[in-house]
C-alpha cells in the first residue's frame, strides 16, 4: 500500500501541471548560478551591467533597482557614487515650490528612459519596452529564454510574413516581436575588462545581470538553505534513533 | 478517510476538521492575491466573480466584497486584513478540534475502538517523539523548496505587475487548488427545462455549485457511509474505490493546470480529446463515488472479519513476520 502511494506521488510530481507550449526548444546554457552551490560570476555581472547601460537602457527601465544595489556586483562606494552621478534626476519641490534637476545619488532608483508608458509607446512605434527588473522570473524558461530571445533574431522562413516595423524571432511566442535585434553586431560594447564582445558573450552577460536583478538574494538563500538542510538532516537522524529507542518496548 | 475516522462517534471531529480545511483554503487564496502580480489580480477577479453567479443578489455581493466596482486597492487592503485574521480563527477551531478529539479519542488503522490498556500508549513520549520525526522530515522538504526551488510551484506571470487591462492567457490557481478549479470549469452547459429556451441554472452557476458541492459532500460523508466497519483494511471493495478516488483527484489536478481546450498528450502523443473532458469525467466519478458508491457499499459490502482488538491485530502481524522469517531460514 505504501509503495503504491509512493508511486502515485512520483507520477504526480513527474507530470508537470502546466502545459508546455509548442514553441522552439530553448538552448540550455550552463549558468554559473545554477545548481545547489551556484553563485553569480561577478565579472560577467559587471559586463552585463555595461551591456544593459549602453544598449538595453535606451528603451527598458529597471525601476526596482537602486544604484546602491550595484554594490553586489563588486563596485565600491565611490564607484557607485560616480555611476549614480552620471544621470540627472528630477527632485523637489524646493522652497519656492519648483521641481529641479540634480545629479543622481546611490539611493536613487535606476533612471527610466521614458517618463511614462505613453511616452515609451510613442517612441517605439506603439510597442512598450517592458521593465526588466523581474524579467528573468516573469518568463517561462527564465534565463535560458531571455538568452535565447536575445540571440534568436533570424530571417523569417520562406512564406512567413513579418509586418513592417516588426522583427522575426525564433523563440518569441508567435515569432513576431516589436523589439529590433538589440545586440546587432559583435563589438557593440567595448568591455572595460577587455573580454571580446561577441553577440553571444553580450547576451550571456546581460542575462546574467538580469538574473541577479531578479534574484539578488540567490546566493544568500542557497547558503542559508545548506545550513538549514544540514541542521535538519542531523536532527532527523537523531530523532529517528530517539523514536526507535522510545518505541523499543512497544509492540508495533 | 481511508481508515474511516469520520464515522460515529467522531462526526463532530470530522466536521471541525473540514471547517479547518475550508478556512485554510480561504487563507491560502487570500495570501495568493497579496503579491498583486498578474495571477494574484486575475485569481482574485475569478474567485470573487464566482459570487456573481448567485441569482438576484450576486452582483451586489461582489461589489460589497470588492469594496468598489472592480478589483482594486480596497480589495487588496481587505484581503490583507483577512489573510492576517483567518489564521487566528483557524487556531481557535484547532482548539475545538482537539477538544472534540478528547471526547472520542483517536481512531487507528484497524478502526477498532481500544478495549484495554494493551491497545494504547501514552501520547508522551511515544507520539511526541514520532511526530517530531515527522515534523523534521516535513521541514526538510519544505526547506528544500524554499531555499532551492522557490519558483517551481509558482507561475511566471505572477512576477508581472497586476494590470486590469491585460488578461493572462491562462489564469491558474496554486497547485493545491487545481482539482477544485478543474471541477469549476467542468460544467460547460446550462441546465434548463428541456425543449424550451428557459435556463434555470447557467453554466457559470453550475460550475460554482459543483465546486462548492465537492466540498459539501465531504461534510456529509459521515452520513453517506454508515457501514459499521471503519477501516478500508477490512473493506476490500471500498478500498479499491478509495484508491480510484486518489487517482481521479490527481487527474483532476492535471486537468485544472491545463487550458480546457488543450488536447491531452501523453509522452508527445496527441490523444484527440481535450482536458475539459478529463475534468468532466473526473467530476462524474467524484460525485458517483460519494453519492452512489459510498451509500451503496455502506449497506451491501461483504466486509472482512475485524480483529478482536488492536493488540491482537499487532500480535497477529508480528507472528506472521516471525513465521515468514522462520520459513525463509528453513
Amino acid at each position: 500500500m505504501k509503495r503504491l502511494f509512493a508511486i502515485l506521488i512520483a507520477v504526480m510530481l513527474a507530470v508537470p501541471a502546466f502545459a508546455a507550449e509548442d514553441e522552439a526548444k530553448l538552448p540550455h546554457v550552463n549558468w554559473p548560478q545554477d545548481g545547489m552551490f551556484g553563485t553569480y560570476d561577478r565579472a560577467s555581472l559587471q559586463r552585463g551591467y555595461q551591456v544593459y547601460k549602453q544598449v538595453c537602457a535606451a528603451c527598458h527601465a529597471m525601476k526596482q533597482l537602486s544604484y546602491r544595489d550595484l554594490a553586489d556586483l563588486g563596485y565600491n562606494e565611490d564607484q557607485i557614487k560616480t555611476l549614480a552621478a552620471e544621470v540627472q534626476v528630477q527632485d523637489g519641490p524646493d522652497d519656492a515650490g519648483n521641481m529641479f534637476e540634480r545629479a543622481g545619488r546611490p539611493s536613487d532608483h535606476f533612471k527610466a528612459p521614458f517618463a511614462n508608458e505613453k511616452a515609451a509607446r510613442a517612441a517605439n512605434g506603439g510597442a512598450y519596452p517592458k521593465d526588466l527588473s523581474l524579467m528573468i522570473k516573469a518568463r517561462e524558461g527564465h534565463a535560458d529564454y531571455v538568452h535565447a530571445l536575445l540571440t534568436g533574431f533570424e530571417d523569417p522562413p520562406a512564406g512567413f510574413k513579418v509586418p513592417t516595423g516588426m522583427y522575426y524571432n525564433t523563440y518569441f511566442p508567435g515569432h513576431v516581436i516589436g523589439m529590433p535585434p538589440p545586440l546587432s553586431a559583435d563589438g557593440l560594447v567595448s568591455y572595460a575588462d577587455g573580454t571580446v564582445a561577441t553577440k553571444d558573450q553580450m547576451a550571456k552577460d546581460v542575462t546574467e545581470f538580469l538574473s541577479w536583478a531578479a534574484e539578488p538574494e540567490l546566493e544568500t538563500r542557497k547558503k542559508m538553505g545548506l545550513q538549514v538542510l544540514i541542521f535538519l538532516g542531523f536532527f532527523a537522524v537523531a530523532m529517528y534513533f530517539v523514536k526507535k529507542q522510545i518505541w523499543k518496548g512497544v509492540k508495533h | 478517510m481511508y481508515y474511516g475516522s469520520y464515522k460515529a462517534p467522531r462526526e463532530l471531529l470530522w466536521i471541525l476538521g473540514m471547517v479547518i480545511f475550508l478556512l485554510l483554503m480561504a487563507t491560502a487564496f487570500l495570501g495568493y492575491t497579496l503579491p498583486w502580480g498578474q495571477m494574484s489580480f486575475w485569481g482574485a477577479t475569478v474567485i470573487t466573480n464566482l459570487f456573481s453567479a448567485i441569482p438576484f443578489v450576486g452582483k451586489a455581493i461582489v461589489t460589497w466584497l470588492w469594496g468598489g466596482f472592480s478589483v482594486d486597492n480596497p480589495t487588496l487592503n481587505r484581503f490583507f486584513a483577512f489573510h492576517f485574521l483567518l489564521p487566528f480563527v483557524i487556531c481557535a477551531v484547532v482548539f475545538l478540534h482537539v477538544w472534540a478529539l478528547h471526547m472520542t479519542g483517536s481512531n487507528n488503522p484497524t478502526g477498532v475502538e481500544p478495549k484495554t490498556s494493551a491497545d494504547t500508549v501514552p501520547f508522551h513520549p511515544y507520539y511526541t517523539a514520532k511526530d517530531f520525526l515527522g515534523v523534521v522530515i516535513f521541514l526538510a522538504i519544505y526547506a528544500l523548496f524554499t531555499f532551492y526551488l522557490p519558483n517551481v510551484l509558482g507561475h511566471p506571470d505572477n512576477y508581472i505587475e497586476a494590470n486590469p487591462l491585460s488578461t493572462p492567457a491562462h489564469i491558474v490557481p496554486e497547485w493545491y487548488f487545481l482539482p477544485f478549479y478543474a471541477i469549476l470549469r467542468a460544467v460547460t452547459w446550462d441546465i434548463g427545462i428541456p425543449f424550451t429556451h428557459i435556463t434555470i441554472i447557467e453554466a457559470k452557476l453550475g460550475g460554482v455549485i459543483a465546486m462548492f458541492g465537492a466540498i459539501a459532500v465531504l461534510f456529509a460523508l459521515p452520513w453517506l457511509d454508515r457501514n459499521p466497519v471503519r477501516s478500508c483494511n477490512y473493506r476490500p471493495v471500498y478500498q479499491k474505490f478509495m484508491w480510484a478516488l486518489v487517482v481521479v483527484w490527481i487527474l483532476l489536478g492535471q486537468a485544472g493546470g491545463h487550458a480546457p481546450d488543450d488536447h491531452v498528450t501523453v509522452f508527445g502523443t496527441d490523444l484527440h480529446f481535450t482536458w475539459v473532458v478529463v475534468a468532466q469525467l473526473g467530476m462524474l466519478y467524484y460525485y458517483v463515488h460519494f453519492l452512489v458508491v459510498v451509500p451503496w457499499l455502506s449497506k451491501n459490502e461483504k466486509t472482512l472479519p475485524l480483529p478482536e482488538s488492536i493488540d491482537a491485530d499487532v500480535q497477529a502481524k508480528i507472528d506472521a513476520k516471525i513465521a515468514a522469517i522462520k520459513a525463509g531460514d528453513a
